[in-house]
């Protein structure tokens, strides 16, 4: 047989790079959200729209943008400099980056209409009852939206697992560094290893009916009346 | 310090939305005030209004403490004023408790 941990590396890598970027989604998202949601300003569908761009733009769009900008001679080389680190591109930091971006709307639309569902109503009691804006987003708002925080985070874990165009473009195909999932199966294809791109296809179907089946579950949980 | 002052004063003017409001009151810092009025003349509006919970240009003084004059761009936020606020509906915390509602 083949040795497991040549297939273990990309599962294991693809993993790591999805919790993180869910997580950093969930930090810059919420905020985003919030302001999608309360602000009045004119131009905030402008901010929605650029949010929501990685859902029409080619994977390979956002990915040769990312790679003019994160490359050694793009705004990045600027910061890079002081860093010590004059190119970001075929990085593992160059990953979380572009699937930030990618999977942004994933998480933030779900968190908006949470927080746009639940209306002015309850932050306004909160405010009578001497709530200031911080503990009223803390105790009231973010407990109201967890459903949206819930599918968000689904979402967006679900959706950087299954990215492939942006990853090819910036990340190269490093085996244990930039090779995630999706690419080991185009690899193992590409050069004829049929049992290897069968093992890990076959996973991802199994994972990806998983992660739906369990949201629709999940939604229909919350759903439901508290007892 | 003028007699007015020393109770609560009241003076709004401004537009909200289609809804222009226009008052003034002075009520005693004592007692129970009732506001009333035909429906539609504001007195919801009003009491957002003390409750700061809709800012309309004028001024309110509560025993000489001022929590809103449009002249000095003074506003104090609704979390800051030490007012009780019923709403008309009912408008409890979904994700509480009945226990933790009340507390």
């Amino acid at each position: 047989m083949f040795p497991l941990d040549e297939l273990w590396s990309p599962i294991r890598l693809t993993l790591a790079l999805a919790s993180i970027t869910t997580l950093l989604l969930l930090i810059i998202g919420t905020p985003i959200a919030w302001w999608l949601a309360r602000s009045k300003a004119r131009w905030k569908e402008a901010v929605a729209a650029v949010v929501a761009l990685p859902l029409v733009l080619p994977p390979t769009v956002l990915g040769f943008y990312l790679l003019l900008a994160l490359g050694p001679n793009g705004p990045w080389s600027l910061v890079g400099r002081f860093v010590g680190l004059r190119s970001l591109a075929f990085t593992f930091e160059a990953l979380v980056i572009g699937s930030v971006i990618y999977s942004m709307p994933f998480v933030v639309q779900p968190i908006r209409n949470a927080f746009e569902a639940f209306g002015e109503r309850p932050l306004e009691a909160a405010a009578t009852l001497r709530a200031s804006p911080w503990d009223a987003f803390w105790s009231v708002a973010v407990p109201l939206a967890r459903p949206g925080f819930m599918t968000g985070a689904v979402l967006g874990f679900a959706h950087t697992v299954g990215e492939f165009g942006v990853v090819l473009m910036i990340g190269g195909n490093i085996p244990g560094q930039t090779k995630v999932l999706s690419i080991a199966i185009y690899d193992y294809v590409e050069s004829l290893q049929w049992a290897q791109a069968h093992i890990l296809a076959f996973g991802m179907l199994v994972f990806s009916f998983a992660v739906i089946l369990s949201m629709m579950v999940l939604e229909k949980r919350i759903a439901r009346p508290r007892a | 310090m003028t007699s007015s002052e020393r109770g609560i004063s009241a003076r709004y003017e401004g537009v909200l939305g289609t809804f222009k409001l226009d008052a003034q009151f002075e009520v005693p810092m004592r007692g129970v005030t009732a506001l009333f009025g035909p429906s539609g003349c504001g007195k919801t509006t009003i009491l957002r209004c003390i409750a700061g919970l809709n800012r309309l240009p004028g001024r309110f003084v509560v025993g000489g403490d001022c929590w809103q004059d449009h002249a000095t761009g003074i506003f104090r936020e609704p979390y800051q004023r030490p007012v009780g606020y019923v709403f008309q509906e009912a408008s409890l915390f979904a994700h509480l408790s009945v226990r933790r509602n009340l507390l």
